[in-house]
């Protein structure tokens, strides 16, 4: 009865034009920063935070989750379309997307995207409207020591997503690792590979360092193809997925999605690491295992729902809590507040009709960027027909923009063109981007919790094994990483018997 | 065919020389003007959505009713607000670049490996935070300071005290508590302020010194306890809780930021500033947005801010030696 209301209550809202109109733009907009590389939704939503201080509290709240949720989205796009992940938690995306773009099938990539990324979202809205207080409950419960189990399962999963060499994969998430310990540490303040620099005491941002990767990376990479001067021109056809592979995909999709919105739930954790252990899981135990990576709707439909269930999964700590697990729910907190309205379990009480307009606004959301999505698939899609030399140039410029407005400082920009530069050079002894990017962003992580724990028992190293959830992280990481062994030596084992 | 591309160029040339000509007059003529006379930057050392961000964002808003000019917030986070003072320090002193500049800041001055020091800007108006308060677990059974410091003393090292990193204002002045109080703490960094309540709420931590605001939906959940705070006088919010004097550890805790502007900017301009500054706070509207959204700030005039700059360098340079945190 009460989640019937918390349904209800915001009905009202949506009867007012202004209100539909404000999801539709900022979803809209959330689309547009989604999809140009090197722009982010935390970007979209910092740069359109102060407009939202002249609307009503719930008007705001709903023109930034369209934002949030139109960027999650579309960060995709360009993930398919050009192999530059539009957002970090798109970077999953692109293993089969890309490939897809490369056989022609860009517009069903596109397709299977985005019906994946609607359901997966929607699960997330759902799991935040029934179980929102059991889930805060459970993340609550995480600490230091989970938190190390589960980041350690992140760098497990990279012998999963490495295509071709394992070892190759390892080495990358290495130098990802070791980029992620560039300047001061949280724990002692000690400044690492500081060079008496106060930029680089700051460390390494994520924005520069990814799109450096992937974007620069893959300009310099197709500059090559621009000198052969040769113009693929792929047919955009079949943009609706079939219904019948939609039905074959549900288990999956409702896996990716689980998997989606617990990580989400998780502060600090978040999309990028969702998608990619929902990918990593997919490929292991799918039946077409060997197919993964190669362009297979599949994985587009794996990482897609995983990532956008992880929004609805961001929220659920954000409203219940009132804890920011991710930059955009650190706005949304920040425009709530600005407003006089402290997130938690009070706002549940005293305003159900704004938790129950953020649900319905995030669930129109998605039904825009479907729309948007299937319709403009075919448009979207003639991007990759521009000729190389409009489209490089403007793609340098907008990470060039991008890696310079996360923080205003042209120190950023650096950061991005050593990184392409590094990128390029190890692509070429088949060092891809995804590891060194899983490492970056889990480094800090894994590090910082692992030392925590440490902290917390005194150095002892059994508190990883004596919490219960820390205990089976650890062993899943255990299953999978000798998993694949054991299976092959039973295997072998039953065939010898035989 | 060639005198007509003569004539085109001339004619260019003529054009280009006459906006220039605009370009320059019109961009001296502030100088001889009353200030303002251009959009003024603040520089906020934070990401966007954090309390620093909030208040500039509500202060810029008011400020430019009074100084009929725009006041744009342009964010500069990394290494405890050194990249923004860096940003400031290199501005030109004219009054049009503003920076937002606190205890972070005369922390990091010692803590960083290569610091912006205070005397390279001046403070125009104080923007007080509400003083840091002592929130236990629920999960703890300690009430009372005097509970709280009894268990420490018994037990020393068993506290594990969450702060939001190492060398941030929380590390050092519940370090401060530890000596004054004569206790000992196992030091947990988190980092910030929204992971380090997460583990508090869960109980994996047993205490934090940490201003209310992003705190008190989880003292409304009952997930956490204020049990002192560290002020001269009881917070109006919470009138049961005592002072940290009252509960017999004398620790003050002041938590300031400051509107600056580099050293060389002339003292009309700070005057101006300061009074836009003061304007702002004394807005009804802007004071109800201010209390409603939990930031609590109050202000303080250039001479009071001066004052309390010089008192709160000098404590925190002990502090920061005393944990072996100098780097300069």
């Amino acid at each position: 009865m009460e989640i019937f209301s918390l349904l209800t209550a915001g009905l009202p809202t949506f009867g007012n034009p202004y209100s539909v109109f404000l999801v539709v733009a900022g979803s809209v907009l959330g689309i547009i920063f989604g999809a140009i590389p090197g722009l982010t939704a935390t970007m979209g939503m910092a740069i359109f935070l102060p407009m939202t201080f002249s609307m009503s509290d719930i008007n705001g709240m709903l023109f930034l989750v369209g934002i949030y949720v139109g960027a999650c989205y579309a960060g995709s796009l360009s993930s398919i379309l050009v192999n530059i992940p539009g957002t970090p938690s798109s970077i999953a995306t692109g293993f089969d997307g890309y490939p897809m773009t490369q056989k022609g099938e860009a517009g069903r990539a596109i397709g299977y995207s985005t019906v994946a990324s609607a359901l997966g979202g929607i699960f997330g809205v759902f799991v935040l409207m029934f179980a929102a207080p059991i889930l805060a409950g459970l993340a609550l419960e995480f600490s230091a020591q989970e938190y190390t189990g589960v980041a350690l399962l992140g760098i497990s999963i990279v012998s999963y997503i490495s295509f071709g060499s394992t070892i190759k994969g390892l080495i990358g998430a290495i130098i990802g690792l070791l980029l992620a310990t560039v300047g001061q540490d949280v724990i002692s303040a000690y400044p690492r590979f500081v060079f008496g620099s106060k930029d680089l005491q700051a460390g390494l941002q994520m924005i520069p360092v990814m799109v450096g990767f992937f974007g620069v990376t893959e300009v310099l990479v197709k500059l090559e193809q621009v000198v052969a001067i040769k113009i693929e021109v792929p047919k955009i056809r079949n943009v609706m997925p079939r219904l019948s592979k939609l039905v074959r995909m549900s288990p999956m999709m409702a896996l990716s999605s689980l998997i989606g919105t617990f990580v989400g739930a998780v502060p600090a954790a978040g999309g990028a690491i969702a998608s990619m252990v929902a990918y990593g899981i997919q490929k292991r135990f799918s039946k077409r295992s060997k197919e993964y990576g190669t362009g297979i709707s599949e994985g587009v439909v794996a990482a897609e729902a995983s990532n956008n269930a992880a929004v609805g999964g961001a929220l659920v700590p954000m409203l219940s809590l009132g804890i920011p697990g991710d930059p955009q729910t650190a706005i949304l907190i920040g425009a709530l507040m600005i407003n006089g309205l402290a997130p938690g379990p009070m706002l549940f009480a005293t305003r159900p009709d704004l938790i129950s307009t953020i649900y319905l606004g995030n669930i129109l959301a998605i039904i825009v960027f479907t729309i948007v999505g299937l319709l403009g698939a075919r448009y979207f899609a003639l991007l990759i027909k521009m000729p190389k030399h409009y489209i490089l140039p403007a793609i340098m410029l907008f990470c060039i923009v991008g890696s310079f407005a996360i923080r205003n400082t042209v120190f950023d920009i650096w950061v991005l063109l050593a990184c392409g530069a590094l990128g390029y050079l190890l692509q070429k002894v088949g060092i891809m981007p995804a590891p060194i990017i899983l490492g970056f962003v889990l480094g800090p992580i894994l590090e910082d919790n692992f030392r925590r724990s440490l902290i917390m028992s005194n150095g002892d190293w059994m508190t990883f094994l004596l919490r219960p959830v820390s205990l089976a992280l650890l062993l899943i990481n255990l299953f999978i990483l000798v998993g694949p062994f054991l299976f092959k030596f039973f295997k072998q084992k039953a065939r010898g018997s035989l | 065919m060639k005198a007509r591309s003569l004539t085109r160029l001339f004619c260019s040339i003529i054009v280009g020389l006459f906006t220039l000509t605009t370009v320059i007059v019109l961009s001296e003529a502030p100088a001889c003007a009353e200030f303002p006379q251009k959009t003024i930057t603040l520089i906020v050392p934070w990401s966007p959505g954090g309390s620093g961000d909030m208040t500039c964002r509500i202060l810029a808003a008011q400020m430019e009713k009074d100084l009929g000019e725009s006041v744009v917030v342009k964010n500069m986070p990394g290494a405890g607000s050194m990249v923004g003072a860096t940003a400031l320090a290199d501005a030109k002193p004219d009054g049009y670049t503003l920076g937002f500049l606190g205890i972070s800041a005369a922390i990091a001055q010692y803590t960083s490996v290569s610091p912006v020091m205070m005397n390279t800007y001046k403070a125009v108006s104080g923007v007080i935070n509400p003083s840091l308060f002592l929130l236990t677990s629920t999960k703890t059974p300690w009430k009372t300071l005097q509970e709280f410091v009894a268990f420490a003393k018994a037990n020393p090292g068993k506290i594990k005290n969450g702060n939001a990193g190492a060398g941030v204002i929380d590390h050092l002045y519940s370090s401060e508590f530890a000596k004054v109080a004569k206790v000992q703490f196992t030091q947990v960094p988190y980092k910030g302020w929204g992971p380090s309540l997460a583990a508090l709420a869960g109980g994996h931590i047993d205490s934090m010194f940490v201003a209310v605001g992003p705190a008190k939906s989880m003292i409304a959940a009952g997930k956490i306890r204020p049990v002192a705070i560290a002020a001269e006088k009881r917070h109006p919010s919470y009138p049961d809780i005592p002072t940290m004097k009252e509960g017999g550890v004398d620790i003050t805790m002041p938590f300031w930021e400051s509107i600056v502007v580099p050293a060389e900017t002339p003292d009309t301009v700070v005057a101006i500033l300061d009074r836009a500054i003061g304007k702002a706070f004394a807005d009804p509207a802007t004071k109800k947005k201010i209390k409603d959204s939990g930031l609590d700030v109050s202000y303080l005039d250039t001479a009071g801010i001066a004052s309390l700059r010089r008192s709160s360098d000098a404590t925190v340079k002990n502090i920061v030696e005393s944990l072996g945190l100098k780097q300069n």
